[in-house]
């Protein structure tokens, strides 16, 4: 373990971090497979824990999805979305002391304006008293009726907290350790207030299109809550499991608020640089352009990774922060394994819904009804939730939505160095992994389409588009590595949530096979920038290690 | 008007099987029922010469066996003829037809998938399973203030050891059912698009989602796919009204008055405590406990004035959801039509029949209905009742009876009128049609109800035939309203018998033997 005062004074930074790292040995106690937040945040404690780690990541870059940056498009680089929800707990950056690697923060959050077919607009901003007056316009009852809404849901976000930094329980019964641990859960539990329990539970299993529908009148504002809920998900409002992921997003906001620290600076690509220099100080190994081919496993235990170009690693701790099944099928190898785990393995779900268009514009467009002030924050189109709905039904029959949701951010106005062109980036929600004819032939059609859809809200776009790129959830998928190229790795649903994530048998972070332990969003507490599941793994692993020496 | 020490609102099965138990228990009952008949939705009417038609359900799911016993039901003429079986026909003209018979359902599924078959046993080994751990008393959060440290301990402790004698996976197993699609659940299990329909198929009629909607798995508990998971399932030989009939005998006989026409407007409570009822005729009944077989949300908002009362209440049962996604069809034929796919016996036609190829197929119907169009498939289960009971029909002619699901409470294209009546039979008849060449000239007549008819005829709310939509979140937020009698926060002497308060939602009439046998207890007791 090192020693903690001598951690503090360490404060030299080095500048290697994202150019491929000169290997020093071969040899190390644990390997992070994988840099993204999770990775790195992982490798820091485990290194803080003591441990030699290795972290491999296969792009040039690090921070994985969080940091968007494609080396081979460089008219459009830098599209982080880091400024809209980063949510790396205030405990994760005091633990890890990431202030004192430069990462800033500044005290507001993001304003999300929506708007609707009609010109209508609402915004939610950080202060509720901006929320209110905005939601006055459409709807006086539903002004009255937002801080209500936003003060019980918050409350049950802050009792739940406690529920997403440890591992769930395995619901594995009759050893003694899960019914200890199941115990240490419920001891948790008895800390909560039974109402706000009581609330919880019903609220946790319920649809979100239920609890806005019950209390608001105001479409725009239904839908807009809903955004929140249904985004990085794979059903619509009116399903089960929907308002989980929208209380999800307030317990992180939570977490990420309970020092006040408010947003990071420089947005995650100053969290990531953050992350990356803190590890590096913690001596973390850091590889980029360093592709995992295989885990290599004998008598049921881990040996270490091979890496492309035919470098070899050896540890004893593998931790990798893919999804559950790129890790198992594709680097662990399904042989290793029994064939019912494997069969369930198969069936977990984990196709992305998402597609992100980033479009270089010679200038920066209208949209009806705002004024460019409103730029700043980002623009959500979901305006209601019949239409929210029907959107996600098309992803069933493989198909995308005509009319889809979307969140609209411009980073070139965010971004220091000013240039000439400015940059739109686009999440489109509802867009099928598996397309009917396949990506190949239908990836134009759609690109034309999504570019009208957006046209019918910034009617000039058309004229302003000097380039645009496309990434569909195959493409996501090839980008990242993540099977199915889902935003959370792994759907984030009712049956693949807590101790079911992304299967039982996984949710506890490890696997089968000894020394083999996954940290990525297809673990709890699901995804997101956070930093959670990186932080849970390395917790198991320190158990693990204590319960061995 | 006469004083009672109970009265109940409503004379559905629920409402007078409660009757027939109190009454038996030396109460005087009272039975205040709106329309002029009893049998609430589970009723048949006369249709043209010599037809009876269902205006209702055609089956009965899992009726109790022990209700039947105790009531004596069968003295009174009730006669269930059991289901023969359930066919499903897929566009290519395959069928698959199971029944109560694991062996003969095991070879059936063996014409698609050898494994399928084997694999339906484990299916219905592990639902038994889930169906016995579901039965457990489970513990309870929030439903009254024993909570904390040592509640979870003990209660979630003992209820987990419980569990734990079900196996290692128990628990796991349960959470899977209860927390994903019928069609993940099913995919699990099965690989034969046409079995995992088939398998689907009871599930979906009446409920307010698809097999692909999250959370969906646990409705399968509902189903009766062997005889260790249900009660009697089958045909009431003569018509619902002969159960209706039996029942309204064996009340009669053990006292109980029975009020037509006499719809009840409120329940008089004085400082929480049940005084009587009020009819809409201003009449007013005194009695000790009133038990209720409207719905939920009926029963708090219509028959109560909460002014001074839980304001909370009253939001929770606003908020509480009935949908009404279900139509009749009730069809008068000439003859047996011919389905040229199917074997002509009495297995197959006697018995109940969907006519859907894969579970995608339910799915879009879903997403019609939800998007409030009629669906261009709705899906169907269909019956020829007068195969197995003769009676139903004049000699040699048939009634077929048809549920088509996913029909919308409320369209977007406007009221349902004639026109919009007569396109949705259309689409119906020409549905099964495409299975049998002379089906539509063998027509004489047929009669339509769409959803909105029932909360007309019926009371049902939205039309909603099982009293209130069984989601995962209205399962926990109804049964944290409703005590355990089913009874209502702060109104002591009221308790609800409707369907919600079991969560089989069939007809099994428990609802109403359950409430009744606790109220004789609660009696007891003081
Ligand atoms: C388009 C898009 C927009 C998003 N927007 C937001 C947002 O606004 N807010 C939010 O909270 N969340 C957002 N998310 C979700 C969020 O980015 C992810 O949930 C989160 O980044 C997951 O982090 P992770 O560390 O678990 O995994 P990842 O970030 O996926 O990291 C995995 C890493 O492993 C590397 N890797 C893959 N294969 C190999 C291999 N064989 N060998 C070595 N390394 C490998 C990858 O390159 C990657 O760096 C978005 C996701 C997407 C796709
Ligand atoms: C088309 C259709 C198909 C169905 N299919 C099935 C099926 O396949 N399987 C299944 O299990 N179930 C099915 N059902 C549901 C089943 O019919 C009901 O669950 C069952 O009838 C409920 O019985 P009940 O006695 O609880 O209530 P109900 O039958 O609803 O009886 C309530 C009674 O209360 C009366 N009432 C209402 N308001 C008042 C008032 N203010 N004062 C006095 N009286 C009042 C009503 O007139 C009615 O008689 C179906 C229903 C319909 C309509």
């Amino acid at each position: 373990m090192s020693d903690q005062s001598q951690e503090d004074d360490f404060f030299e930074q080095r500048d290697d971090i994202g150019s491929p790292a000169v290997v020093r040995k071969w040899q190390y106690d644990a390997i992070v497979v994988g840099g993204g937040h999770n990775g790195l945040v992982c490798a820091n404690y485990l290194a803080k824990m003591g441990l030699e780690v290795v972290v491999v990541e296969a792009r040039g870059v690090l921070g994985g999805m969080a940091v968007n940056t494609t080396q081979d498009h460089g008219s459009l680089e830098s599209s982080d979305f880091a400024h809209l929800i980063s949510g790396i707990p205030g405990f994760i950056v005091r633990d890890l002391k990431l202030n004192k690697f430069g990462l800033r923060f500044s005290g507001h959050g993001t304003r999300t304006v929506s708007i609707d077919e009609e010109g209508r607009k609402l915004t939610l901003s950080p202060t509720l008293e901006e929320s209110r007056e905005s939601i006055e316009r459409l709807s006086r009852s539903d002004a009255d009726k937002y801080s209500d809404f936003t003060d019980h849901w918050t409350k049950v976000a802050a009792a739940l907290k406690r529920f997403v930094s440890m591992a769930p329980p395995p619901l594995e019964l009759g050893s003694h350790t899960s019914l200890e641990s199941l115990h240490g859960w419920l001891e948790q539990a008895a800390r909560v207030s039974p109402d706000i329990l009581k609330r919880a539970q019903s609220g946790l299993m319920a649809p979100v299109a239920d609890i806005v529908e019950d209390l608001f009148e105001t479409d725009l504002l239904r839908g807009t809550l809903a955004f929140d809920a249904v985004l990085g998900m794979n059903v619509g409002p009116r399903q089960a499991g929907t308002m989980l992921s929208y209380l999800q997003r307030l317990i992180q906001r939570d977490l990420a608020m309970q020092s006040n620290v408010g947003y990071p600076v420089g947005g995650m690509t100053a969290a990531i640089n953050a992350l990356a220099k803190s590890a590096q100080a913690r001596n973390v190994e850091i590889m980029t352009d360093a592709r995992v081919t295989d885990i290599r496993i004998s008598d049921g235990r881990v040996h270490g990774v091979d890496l492309e170009g035919g470098m070899n690693l050896d540890a004893k701790i593998i931790v990798s922060s893919l999804d559950p099944k790129q890790t198992i099928l594709s680097l662990a190898g399904v042989r290793h394994f029994d064939l019912e785990f494997i069969q369930k393995l198969r069936a977990i779900r984990s196709n992305g819904a998402i597609a992100k268009i980033d479009l270089q514009l010679s200038e920066l467009p209208n949209i009806t009804g705002l004024n460019p002030d409103e730029f700043r924050g980002r623009i959500v189109i979901s305006p209601d939730i019949d239409y929210i709905e029907r959107a996600s039904a098309a992803i069933k029959y493989g198909e995308y939505a005509l009319a889809p949701i979307a969140e609209i951010v411009f980073p070139s106005l965010f971004s220091e160095e000013a240039g000439e062109t400015h940059h739109m980036s686009a999440i489109i929600q509802y867009v099928p992994y598996d397309i009917a004819g396949g990506w190949v032939t239908k990836r134009d059609q759609f690109e034309h389409h999504i570019l009208n859809a957006l046209k019918f809200y910034a009617p000039d776009l058309l004229n302003k588009v000097l380039d645009a790129r496309i990434m569909t959830p195959a493409d996501i998928e090839d980008e990242f590595g993540i099977w199915g190229g889902n935003w959370h790795h792994t759907e984030f649903s009712l049956d693949q949530f807590g101790p079911m994530r992304s299967m039982p048998e996984l949710a506890q972070n490890k696997t089968p096979i000894e020394g083999l332990y996954l940290c990525g969003a297809g673990t709890h507490p699901g995804g997101g920038l956070t930093g959670l599941a990186g932080h849970n793994a390395a917790r198991v692993i320190s158990d693990a290690v204590k319960r061995r020496s | 008007m006469k004083d009672y020490d109970i009265a109940i609102i409503g004379a559905g099965h629920n409402g007078l099987i409660a009757a027939c138990y109190l009454a038996k228990a030396g109460f005087s009952v009272g039975v205040f029922e709106r329309n002029k008949e009893v049998g609430g939705a589970a009723v048949t009417r006369e249709g043209p010469s010599g037809f009876t038609y269902f205006e209702g359900p055609h089956v009965l799911t899992g009726f109790s066996p022990s209700v039947m016993r105790e009531l004596d039901l069968s003295q009174y003429g009730l006669d269930i003829i059991p289901l023969p079986g359930r066919t499903t026909l897929n566009a290519e003209g395959q069928f698959l037809t199971t029944n109560r018979d694991e062996r003969q359902s095991f070879s059936a599924i063996k014409y698609f998938s050898l494994q399928d078959a084997e694999m339906y046993r484990v299916f219905l080994r592990d639902l038994t399973r889930q169906k016995r751990i579901a039965a457990l008393s489970q513990p309870r959060i929030g439903s009254d203030q024993r909570f904390g440290k040592r509640y979870l301990r003990e209660d979630v402790g003992k209820w987990l050891g419980q569990v734990e004698q079900f196996g290692k996976d128990a628990l796991s197993e349960s959470v899977r059912l209860w927390t994903s699609s019928c069609a993940d659940y099913l995919q699990s299990y099965f690989q034969e698009d046409i079995v995992q329909a088939h398998i689907a198929s009871p599930v979906f009629m009446g409920v307010d989602k698809g097999p692909f909607c999250p959370a969906t798995a646990f409705l399968l508990l509902r189903c009766g796919f062997d005889q260790s998971l249900h009660g009697a399932q089958g045909f009431v030989r003569g018509g619902m009204n002969r159960l209706s009939h039996a029942l309204e005998s064996a009340a009669k006989d053990a006292g109980v008055d029975i009020h037509l026409r006499s719809e009840v407007i409120e329940v008089q409570v004085e400082k929480n405590k049940v005084r009587g009822l009020t009819l809409i005729d201003s009449t007013s009944v005194k009695a000790k406990v009133v038990v209720s077989s409207l719905d939920l949300k009926r029963s708090v908002m219509m028959l109560f004035d909460w002014k001074d009362t839980e304001r909370g209440v009253l939001e929770q049962a606003r908020n509480y959801k009935l949908e009404g996604t279900l139509a009749k069809l009730n069809i008068a034929l000439d003859g047996l039509p011919k389905f040229p796919n199917l074997p002509q016996d009495s297995t197959v036609l006697g018995g109940l029949m969907n006519f859907v190829s894969n579970l995608f197929e339910i799915e879009a119907a879903y997403d019609a209905w939800r998007d409030q169009i009629v669906p261009s498939r709705p899906f169907l289960e269909i019956t020829i009742p007068s195969v197995m009971d003769p009676s139903l029909a004049p000699t040699g002619k048939h009634l077929m009876s048809v549920y088509v699901q996913y029909i919308p409470t409320k369209l977007l294209s406007g009221p349902w009128d004639t026109a919009a009546r007569e396109r949705l039979a259309t689409i119906v008849i020409d549905q099964i049609a495409a299975h049998s060449p002379d089906f539509t000239k063998r027509i004489e007549d047929w009669s339509l109800s769409v959803p909105r008819d029932f909360e007309d005829k019926f009371s049902l709310t939205n039309g909603d035939v099982f009293h209130g939509q069984l989601s995962l979140s209205q399962i926990l937020s109804g049964s944290a309203l409703l005590g355990s009698n089913g009874t209502l926060p702060g109104i002591d002497g009221f308790h609800l018998c409707s369907p919600v308060t079991t969560e089989d939602r069939g007809m099994t009439g428990l609802p109403g033997a359950r409430i009744a046998r606790r109220i004789a207890r609660g009696f007891e007791d003081e």
